[in-house]
């Protein structure tokens, strides 16, 4: 399956469970409303029609997206970017924001990064975060399960 | 001229009101440039300090942060290709490419005088046909409003030009993300698969967080790519002077849909600034340069989210109906003070509703030159190294999208949409239609169900209705242009091809 294949694939598949999932939506209750799965259900056959015009499109000369090295790396980011939001919900921004950001800035500057600066970079950037949030804008940050 | 004259020689006669406009504007400026912090956000925390101001003081401090805050989203779309608010979206097409050919002081000069013009453009227009523009408006009906957000989702086939199935999916996939929440008029679940944070639709700010800064983080890491060469130097304006006259006719379309854009209640900035860039792109002699650093791009949208400033305060001031979330804010400022915005207002606080026209072109005035003087210093953002300056952004996106709603469902929904916007990379679709979708297709759906509502099911106002009529003729032309340029470009690359 080429790429245009699998796009066209994707996109006719959201087409057709949006579409199977308005036809369950509530009739109208104001008269002459068209009612709540109109509209969806208008997007998502012209969803449907884009997938298969995609599908059957020639496909050109394509350059791979990343490399196998650029994917590795996209998995640690990603990685890295789950492990944040579940320690931002489970320990809070004080004790989450540091640690993610010393793995951070040692995984994206090595050999460049050294490690009490990047302590020290870890610190005052989720000090001065937080105080300029929290303290002086009175913006919420997630204080986790404590 | 005479009454902005006297409305500006109001304000500077004033000392504190020139330092609370000048704090405002510089508070507007920083909530404007961080992202996931907005003008409203901005003004709704500054709104109890007005408490113990005079309404005249507080609108000042208020203008200030509002205008700032709208002008300073272009800073952060230029320099690091993250919009600083909804209102800045478009500008991160070109700007971003344009910092990235080493040009960031260019980018930085076009959007600040654009921002510039558009405010104190849409300040003159508020000043001198403000009620000519509320009377006109006062007679438009959901079948008017269907049909106007039909011709701007047109425009989706314009920004889809090079690619256009995948555009148009692209767009429709905005719709369908868009119909996520609470239906409207019948208050009926859509697609929220149990989840209660859903019902509220998806969060825009966590949505363009995630397209914009974190999938651009994810994939600067991965691809892993050396940093550009910038140049820093600042010479005159930071751009030809013979610009402006080249884009003039782009200036003046891109003001005229900001300041209407601006004026229709419930739309603002952030819907403005995708029409004007699609107008921009479709009207232009080379369109296959947009999304490559066009400076078009860039007077388009920055001309046009400022110009809606001006646009959003005519119904607040002569009808008392905010039109965007901004104004609404400062509806409630001045209410508190006792005062009701509406034609009363000019009649029996003139002294306050010339305050607030001066207000806002002593606001321009101040955003232009602190952008000017910070030339030279914002620019400095892009040689810090990525290794300190992208783990900032990353933990800045965060703390953005949980800001706004205070959900850390948002979290996910950020993560969610650097995947989708990765995704969408990959397979060519391009991003602008899908946001023009998302924002466009709940504001249709609501005005054609309530106009089909009306008209009980007959779609024929939509033909008879004057305004309507014209207004569907101009979708069918942009939608037929469209096609016949598509053709042509079609026909270009088969002949370079060959």
């Amino acid at each position: 399956m080429n790429r245009n294949q699998l796009t066209g694939s994707l996109l006719t598949l959201i087409g057709v469970a949006a579409l199977i999932i308005a036809k369950d939506l509530s009739a109208p209750v104001i008269e002459y409303d068209p009612g709540p799965r109109f509209f969806p259900s208008i997007a998502a056959v012209g969803l449907i029609l884009c997938g298969i015009a995609i599908f059957i499109q020639p496909q050109g000369r394509i350059e791979p997206f990343l490399t196998p090295r650029g994917w590795r790396r996209m998995g640690q980011m990603a990685a890295l970017l789950i492990c944040y939001t579940l320690g931002l919900l489970y320990l809070g921004f004080l004790i989450a924001t540091p640690i993610a950001l010393y793995i951070v800035i040692r995984m994206m500057g090595q050999p460049k990064s050294k490690y009490l600066t990047t302590i020290v970079v870890s610190l005052a950037v989720t000090f001065v975060t937080h105080y300029v949030f929290q303290e002086l804008l009175m913006v919420l940050l997630p204080s986790g399960l404590w | 001229m005479l009454v902005l004259a006297q409305a500006l020689q109001m304000v500077i006669q004033q000392p504190f009101m020139m330092v609370l406009v000048l704090m405002g504007a510089v508070i507007g400026l920083v909530f404007g440039a961080i992202p996931g912090l907005t003008a409203t956000t901005g003004v709704a925390l500054a709104l109890p300090l007005t408490f113990a101001l005079n309404p005249e003081m507080g609108m000042a401090l208020l203008i200030g942060i509002y205008v700032g805050g709208i002008s300073g989203g272009f800073i952060a779309a230029t320099l690091l290709g993250i919009p600083g608010t909804p209102a800045s979206i478009a500008t991160c097409f070109d700007a971003y490419p344009l910092s990235q050919q080493g040009q960031p002081v260019k980018a930085l000069a076009i959007g600040a005088t654009a921002s510039f013009m558009g405010t104190l453009g849409s300040t003159i227009c508020l000043v001198y046909i403000a009620p000519i523009i509320a009377n006109i408006a006062l007679k438009l009906s959901p079948f008017e409003y269907s049909t106007l957000m039909f011709c701007a989702l047109t425009l989706i086939a314009t920004l889809a030009r090079e690619e256009p199935f995948r555009g148009l999916a692209s767009g429709f996939l905005g719709i369908l993300l868009g119909s996520i929440g609470i239906a409207p008029i019948g208050s009926t679940l859509r697609f929220t698969f149990g989840l209660v944070p859903l019902s509220a639709g998806l969060n825009l700010l966590a949505m363009i967080l995630g397209i914009f800064a974190i999938k651009q983080i994810s994939v600067d890491y991965a691809e892993d790519k050396p940093i550009p060469l910038v140049d820093l130097e600042v010479k005159g304006l930071g751009f030809r002077l013979g610009e402006i006259v080249d884009n003039a006719w782009n200036i003046v379309r891109s003001f005229l849909i900001g300041l209407w854009i601006g004026f229709l209640p419930g739309m603002g900035a952030g819907l403005a600034n995708l029409i004007a860039y699609a107008q921009a792109k479709s009207s232009s002699k080379h369109p296959e340069k947009f999304g490559k650093g066009a400076p078009e791009g860039i007077w388009a949208s920055e001309v046009s989210n400022n110009a809606a400033i001006g646009g959003a305060m005519i119904p607040m001031l002569t009808l008392g109906i905010p039109g965007d979330s901004v104004t609404a804010l400062l509806l409630g400022g001045l209410m508190i003070h006792g005062l009701i915005p509406g034609p009363l207002l000019y009649i029996k606080q003139p002294r306050l509703v010339n305050s607030i026209f001066g207000l806002l072109a002593i606001s321009a005035v101040i955003c232009l030159v602190l952008c000017y003087l910070g030339m030279r210093l914002f620019p400095r953002v892009l040689t810090i190294p990525r290794h300190y300056l992208y783990p900032v952004l990353m933990v800045l996106s965060f703390v953005g999208s949980f800001a706004s709603n205070n959900y850390s469902f948002d979290f996910w929904i950020m993560l969610l949409f650097a995947l989708v916007g990765m995704l969408m990379d990959m397979a060519k679709m391009p991003m602008s239609p899908m946001i023009l979708g998302f924002i466009l297709g709940p504001m249709l759906e609501e005005n054609l169900r309530r106009a089909l509502t009306y008209s009980a099911g007959s779609w024929l106002p939509f033909i008879t209705r004057p305004v309507s009529a014209v207004l569907l003729a101009i979708a069918v032309f942009s939608l037929v242009n469209s096609v016949i340029k598509m053709r042509r470009h079609q026909a270009l690359q088969a002949g370079k091809s060959a």
